[in-house]
């Protein structure tokens, strides 16, 4: 692949990413306090990583010809899994309609964003790049891992993991159509009618395509992604992750889904998922939360930072998100604050950003746990992670060293503008709390 | 403001009329379709030379090439003077010939965003861009002086602005000039704004509904004329059929790829579905050269490059602004270094188009005619041979649009296209003295490159201007009066309907001839910025003025007075 | 790594959930903080007693003793001054979707004659959730045009802005920027010059004539003359007159280059505030002795060029280089996260004293307030939080908290719902 001058070029002076071109990668770690997340904390142990796979736990590794990563007094944890991101991705939202499930943002993937690596220096090996929440019904997500160096949008994504698609409750969906476009949903009423017109037209349409092949029609019936995509959710083939925030939605929603017969959901943010934990708990959902954002909406003011531990408590698969190119650069600080907020224990705490995020994008037989066989996909901290003065050292996606500390010039970027003189500088860098800089930008997404 | 709008309309239909009415009997009378070149340096493939020659043509055709050939008593002659002769040009794809849209549109007024008509979306597959060709363009003749005779023109637009065609730069009317039409469907990854599809992924989902609906409109179709009887009549949709023919392999989908990030996209939709497809206007598909090699796709290049960076004269600055430069200097040094390194990773992405063996061709979507004979010249600078610069323009791309068998070099039995330039065309001092089109002959002027230095060069302007220009349905005179001082020129315009006002030009540019300024007028209280253009001469000059969003009109004028000693 | 507040802590205090149903008030009188270890930052801590009261920190010795006062049993636990976030929202707005409980972005581009001690909402639901992380005083700002208003410096308990308020106001003045404001700012870099030169031309009529309405005013109080009432210009007497501090909102290195000359050319008493840049022009902020009030650290680069930790690593920098640098979060509800901004500024190189003195001592100082903030000394108003590990850890629980010698609940929003619905009654039975 690597023939042309200008990817010598790039490689060459990025250094270490070289190695990158190889998909999958062979390293021993040495000596690292291994966090496994399902099988305790092994002290002073070895990883051995072959073709992108741990091969082995152990300690006392020998193996020749490899490269070798000296963990001593370092820890090692399965990379981090953002269930709810927007980075790498060209284009958030599709805002023009309360139901656009045909749009797929695996389409207008972006491996040049700088928050790939970024948050490859926070130590997040895998992200859900996912749909805004303007409509009730949004678009495609795409599970990526964070190859930082490809140039091919093909290369980012996790080939096997769950389709999933964003489903949106509330205020978002609210004021995009019905506030600014004078169409339904102007009310959570509507939402919930939403979501039960296009699950009954899909299944209209499924009917209308079983009668042509059957031969009972001659003609053939009109294509229509967008309900070729919900027939999808219908039969399980596709998850909903759905943002939502308070009580009363989340419940409406899963009555919905039990009318059509589907029984498995993440719900994302889902602030007010406390209050309904024993529900969540019964239904199957899981919950993938932030750790402490609320009062930026109305819906969010009778939160509590407690949320994770509340559901973790009652037996909901829960995660902890970042939906932010800053916060995705900090997750593992965002998992401990739910020892201030809940008294979780270490492992829970470590387990909502690894395994149960990985359950919640269906990838667990994969990645979420450092066990043998699965995606050797690790972090290496110099001191606990969950202490707020440890630093990732080493990033690793495929058992390819995707971020070494050691080797990490300023200037990162894979694509630079010709007609840029100097790199821009931004006032605003972060995902803002209030929604009033997304007035009149479609194409940015009505987050949170 | 409106009612002005207005008025400039009705200005411009009537000129428009008037002049379709009026032509043959404004028209000098050709005598003869014979005309012979002689002494010219041919060069049939752009590349080779055949040396010193005569080429005949007759009937827009190329009769015959020799080294020596009588003129024939009906004959024209043109005198070559050992000038050069060239295959002419061949635009692979832009939409010159089509007027540009005068006046920002409003957006108009949908329903329901999420279902907006066709024309709204931008899906309008079934437009077709001669229909928007205009004779009289003024982009047909600023690319035939500079040296192209055929283009193929894509419709303006959004998602699926329509088909293209193939039209060569001669001829009264549309229908003459055309080649080839319905071979291309141009799509973008435009989004409509404000409705669906908005963004890059609504416009890929959609046109995957309709390249799987168009595949099934013509089998319903088929079915449904064989028996009609009992059948629900099909729906008509005359987009979806424009769609059909390239379903089936009998139009190439030209797909619009700036980046590489939408070369990938692009392709990874043809390889999802299976048309033809032609990567249009790329500007950097670098990493995925390799890609394009495997999978044999055809690639036009856009022509336009990133601007080279003007390096200013360091004013003196006092000790502390020197201090915070330097500064500056450490921290950026590295940035600029990249910055550069991109810029040149454009430049030479053609040359590496070349060492690889993919041929391409080039597009005017972007960037204009005059800037061809410079770009490439900075493309060979970084590695491009100039055999596969001049074969770009000329063979290469008539093998891409198809029509290699018509044209793309100079060779008998093909189209009389081609240019005389009196030094080899990559020569900086180049320049195009004739231009023939299917036969038909063009002179141009050759200008006089004006050396002097930029101090002397103002001398020349000072003085007097008048100017004369038609804006909105009215010819407006006036004069402009050029001073120096300081070292710098200092311009002021007064117009003949309030010779009391003196308006003051600022952002006031001279060089290589050409001078530009800027000024702002005030119009029934509406402030207009208004740019100009010129082309100047010794005593006269012509060029364009932009006004604020009515578009840009021709303006000229002449010297009438210098300034007193 | 400790663990603490396991799920059988939980079940121990059940019991007191039910009382703590009931709204708990803060309590005033004398406490004597018992056997806990000192922060008294350069110092180092000390095993010692202190005591609070009439508000202060009457004393700090090895053992107090004193007949009136409540104890409290500090054994184990480290006593902390309250941290100080010179750079938040709080009090001026509630819900950040809802315009209408948006209280700091006055209409205008000339507004300093607002002030936010005004409408400081001393019952927001904001304040007890940032309190009870340890976070006792905050400055709450205005935002919006170039001189938004008069941002004022309040103490997280009371129930008047009177009580609240901590002793110290300044202006703010936001820089103009030539940065680009955000993602979707797409202006050329010559119409960003434009843009920049139309503001100033502004700015200096503005403060020109703001200098003319000081001068006028000193004439006019010499022969005891009246002047127009010019609120906008009178609001700026104290910081055209070099008299009164004025906190300086600026980002990018040459804008506080140039902020640096403007403020020397116009003898202005000045606070820098974001100073995003900071670390690349440490030279001058030394040179010239500029404060700088920096954060959030939690915040990405300004530049997409810019190294990964460069938001983390600035206040370190600058720091190291001399700089005399607060921390702040530039926050509304989330102030509370003060100790983990400054927590990431120790882990990438400032360590955890000069991070924890960035957040309590060095904003006292930088505000003119370290008479009476930003320590544990005697005589000092006893804000002060009792902690049992290092406050910038999540696992570390914060035991007690004082602000002005009140002993405020640890209670807030958050905690009501955790104690409702950790094990909601009824269940998912009817």
């Amino acid at each position: 692949m690597m023939k042309t001058k200008i990817k010598v070029a790039i490689f060459l002076l990025l250094g270490y990413v070289f190695e990158a071109q190889a998909q999958h990668g062979n390293v021993l770690i040495k000596n690292a306090t291994v966090i496994t997340i399902t099988d305790g904390i092994k002290q002073n142990t070895d990883i051995l990583i072959k073709g992108g796979k741990i091969e082995k736990i152990a300690k006392n590794i020998k193996a020749k010809g490899i490269d070798v990563i000296e963990a001593d007094g370092m820890f090692a944890m399965p990379g981090i899994i953002d269930a709810h991101s927007h980075i790498a991705i060209d284009a958030v939202n599709e805002g023009t309609n309360p139901v656009t499930a045909e749009v797929f943002v695996g389409d207008a993937l972006d491996p040049y964003d700088i928050n790939i690596y970024r948050a490859l220096a926070g130590g997040v090996t895998i992200s859900h790049a996912m749909h805004g929440s303007a409509n009730a019904i949004g678009g495609q997500c795409e599970t990526i891992k964070h190859r930082w160096g490809v140039s091919n949008p093909e290369e980012l994504r996790m080939q096997g993991a769950l389709r999933t698609i964003k489903f949106a409750l509330g205020e978002n969906p609210i004021r995009s159509h019905g506030e600014r476009g004078g169409i339904m949903p102007s009310t959570r009423m509507g939402v919930e009618q939403v979501f039960r017109d296009a699950f009954s037209q899909a299944k209209a349409y499924v009917k209308r395509w079983d009668d042509y092949k059957s031969g009972k029609d001659k003609l053939i019936p009109e294509y229509n992604l967008r309900m070729e995509t919900i027939a999808d959710i219908l039969s399980g083939e596709i998850m909903i992750h759905c943002h939502s925030y308070r009580a009363d939605e989340i419940l409406m929603l899963m009555n919905v889904l039990k009318d059509f017969g589907i029984n498995k959901i993440c719900f994302q943010h889902v602030n007010e998922g406390f209050k309904v934990a024993p529900e969540l708990a019964e239904f199957g959902a899981y919950a993938s939360v932030f750790s402490d954002w609320w009062a930026y909406k109305f819906e969010v003011y009778y939160s509590t930072a407690y949320n994770a531990a509340i559901l973790t408590k009652n037996g909901v698969i829960t995660s902890i998100n970042s939906d932010s190119r800053e916060l995705i650069r900090h997750l593992y600080h965002e998992a401990a604050k739910t020892q201030k907020y809940g008294g979780l224990t270490d492992n829970e705490a470590l387990r909502l950003i690894t395994l149960n995020p990985a359950i919640q994008l269906g990838i667990d037989k994969r990645v979420g746990s450092l066990e043998k066989g699965k995606d050797a996909d690790i972090v290496i901290f110099d001191k606990h992670p969950l202490s707020i003065y440890s630093i990732p050292q080493y990033t690793i996606v495929d058992g390819v060293t995707r971020f070494d500390i050691s080797k990490d010039p300023a200037d990162m970027r894979i694509e630079i503008d010709p007609n840029e003189k100097f790199p821009a500088f931004y006032e605003a860098v972060d995902h803002e709390h209030d929604d009033s800089c997304l007035q009149g930008l479609n194409e940015l997404l009505f987050e949170k | 403001m409106y009612r002005l709008f207005l008025m400039l309309l009705v200005q411009l239909a009537l000129t428009v009329s008037y002049l379709t009415a009026q032509t043959d009997y404004n028209k000098v009378p050709d005598v003869t379709n014979i005309i012979l070149i002689n002494d010219v340096y041919i060069y049939p493939n752009a590349v080779d030379s055949f040396g010193l020659g005569d080429i005949l043509i007759e009937g827009g055709l190329i009769k015959q090439i020799a080294k020596q050939i009588d003129l024939p008593y009906n004959a024209k002659l043109i005198k070559g003077d050992s000038t050069y002769a060239y295959p002419a040009f061949i635009d692979g794809l832009s939409h010159n010939a089509i007027p540009t849209p005068k006046r920002r549109q409003e957006r108009p007024k949908v329903d329901f965003r999420g279902f907006p008509p066709n024309d709204v979306a931008g899906i309008q597959a079934e437009r077709e861009a001669i229909d928007f060709v205009k004779v009289d363009e003024k982009s047909i003749e600023n690319l035939r002086k500079n040296g192209f005779a055929i283009v193929h023109v894509v419709p303006r637009g959004r998602m699926l602005p329509g088909q293209g065609c193939i039209i060569s730069l001669k001829g009264d009317n549309v229908e003459e000039m055309l080649l080839r039409n319905n071979n291309s469907l141009f799509f973008q990854l435009s989004g409509a704004p404000g409705v669906y599809p908005s963004t890059i992924i609504a416009v890929m989902a959609k046109w995957r509904e309709l390249y799987k609906n168009a595949e099934s409109y013509q089998k319903n179709q088929f079915n449904y004329n064989l028996s009609p009887v009992g059948q629900a009549r099909p729906k008509n949709d005359v987009c979806l059929q424009a769609i059909v023919p390239a379903t089936n392999g009998k139009m190439t989908v030209y797909a619009k790829a700036n980046s590489a990030k939408d070369v990938y996209r692009m392709m990874a939709l043809q390889k999802e579905l299976g048309y033809k497809m032609i990567l249009a206007d790329v500007k950097q598909a670098d990493p995925a050269i390799p890609m394009l090699k495997e999978n044999k796709i055809g690639i036009i290049l856009s022509m336009e490059l990133p601007k080279e960076d003007k390096k200013k004269e360091d004013k003196k600055k006092n000790d502390e602004d020197a201090k915070e430069e330097k500064v500056q200097d450490e921290q950026t040094k590295a940035l600029i270094e990249r910055r550069d390194k991109s810029l040149k990773e454009y430049v030479s992405q053609a040359s590496r188009l070349e060492k690889e063996g993919i041929p391409f061709a080039f597009s005017l979507l972007s960037g204009d005619a005059s800037d061809v004979k410079s770009n490439l010249n900075r493309m060979i600078e970084e590695g491009l041979s100039k055999e596969e610069a001049m074969r770009s323009l000329t063979i290469n791309a008539a093998k891409i649009l198809g029509i290699d068998n018509i044209t793309g070099s100079i060779e008998e039995g093909k189209l009389a296209n081609l240019f005389l330039s009196t030094k080899p065309y990559l020569d900086k001092e180049s320049s195009i003295k004739f231009m023939v089109v299917e036969g038909e002959l063009k002179e141009y002027e050759i200008k006089k490159k004006k050396k002097s230095k930029s101090g002397e060069t103002n001398k020349l302007l000072l003085g007097d201007w008048t100017y004369s220009v038609v804006v909105m349905g009215e010819e407006n005179t006036g004069v402009f009066k050029v001073r120096e001082s300081e070292g710098s020129l200092d311009i002021e315009l007064i117009d003949d309907s309030d010779m009391n006002r003196t308006q003051k030009c600022e952002e006031i540019s001279f060089e290589d001839g050409v001078l530009s300024m800027a000024l702002t007028i005030n119009a029934d209280s509406n402030l207009i910025p208004i740019s100009l253009v010129l082309d100047m001469e010794e005593d006269n000059y012509s060029g364009t003025a932009v006004v604020g969003d009515f578009g840009s009109f021709p303006i000229e004028g002449k010297k009438i007075s210098t300034p007193e000693k | 790594m400790k663990k603490k507040y396991t799920y059988l802590i939980c079940l121990l205090l059940f019991p007191l959930m039910n009382f703590s149903q009931q709204i708990t008030k803060s309590e005033g009188g004398i406490f004597l903080l018992k056997g806990g270890e000192i922060e008294l930052l350069d110092d180092g801590r000390i095993q010692a007693d202190l005591l609070i009261q009439d508000g202060e920190i009457k004393e700090i010795a090895e053992s107090i003793s004193h007949p009136g006062a409540t104890l409290i049993n500090c054994k184990g636990l480290i006593v902390f001054p309250g941290m100080i976030d010179c750079g938040t929202k709080l009090g001026l707005a509630e819900v950040g979707s809802i315009s209408l409980t948006q209280d700091h972005n006055e209409l205008g581009q000339f507004t300093p004659q607002m002030k936010a001690l005004t409408a400081i909402n001393p019952n927001s639901v904001n304040i007890p959730v940032t309190r009870v992380n340890g976070i006792t005083t905050v400055l709450s700002t205005p935002s919006g045009g170039s001189f938004p208003g008069t941002a004022a410096l309040i103490n997280l308990h009371g129930y008047t802005p009177k009580q609240m308020y901590a002793g110290f106001e300044a202006i703010i003045f936001n820089y103009p920027s030539t940065g680009r404001r955000g993602r979707w700012d797409r202006r050329s870099d010559e119409d960003i010059a434009k843009d920049d030169k139309k503001s100033w031309e502004k700015i200096d009529e503005f403060w020109g004539n703001a200098k003319l309405q000081a001068e006028i005013k000193e004439k006019a109080q010499l022969n005891n003359s009246e002047i127009n009432y010019k609120p906008q210009l009178d609001a700026m007497n104290g910081v055209v007159t070099g008299r009164e501090y004025m906190i300086i909102e600026v980002n990018k290195e040459s804008d506080i280059l140039s902020a640096i000359k403007w403020v020397n050319k116009n003898k202005v008493k000045a606070i820098f505030s974001g100073v995003r840049e900071g670390y690349l022009v440490t030279d001058s902020l030394v040179k010239y002795d500029v404060p700088v009030i920096t954060g959030p650290i939690l915040t990405n680069p300004s530049k997409n060029s810019d190294h990964y930790n460069t938001a983390y690593t600035n206040a370190s920098k600058m720091q190291k280089a001399g700089v005399r640098v607060a921390i702040r979060t530039n926050e509304t509800e989330n102030v509370r996260n003060l100790p983990y901004n400054a927590g990431f500024a120790a882990a990438y190189g400032m360590g955890f004293k000069e991070a924890f003195k960035a957040v309590t001592i060095v904003p006292a100082q930088i505000l003119g307030i370290d008479s009476k903030y930003g320590s544990l000394e005697r005589g000092k108003i006893a804000n002060i939080f009792v902690a049992d590990g290092d406050p910038f850890e999540t696992s570390t629980e914060i035991k007690y908290l004082f602000i002005n010698g009140f002993k405020v609940p640890l209670e807030s929003r958050h905690s009501y719902l955790y104690d409702e619905f950790l094990e909601r009654e009824p269940g998912l039975s009817k």
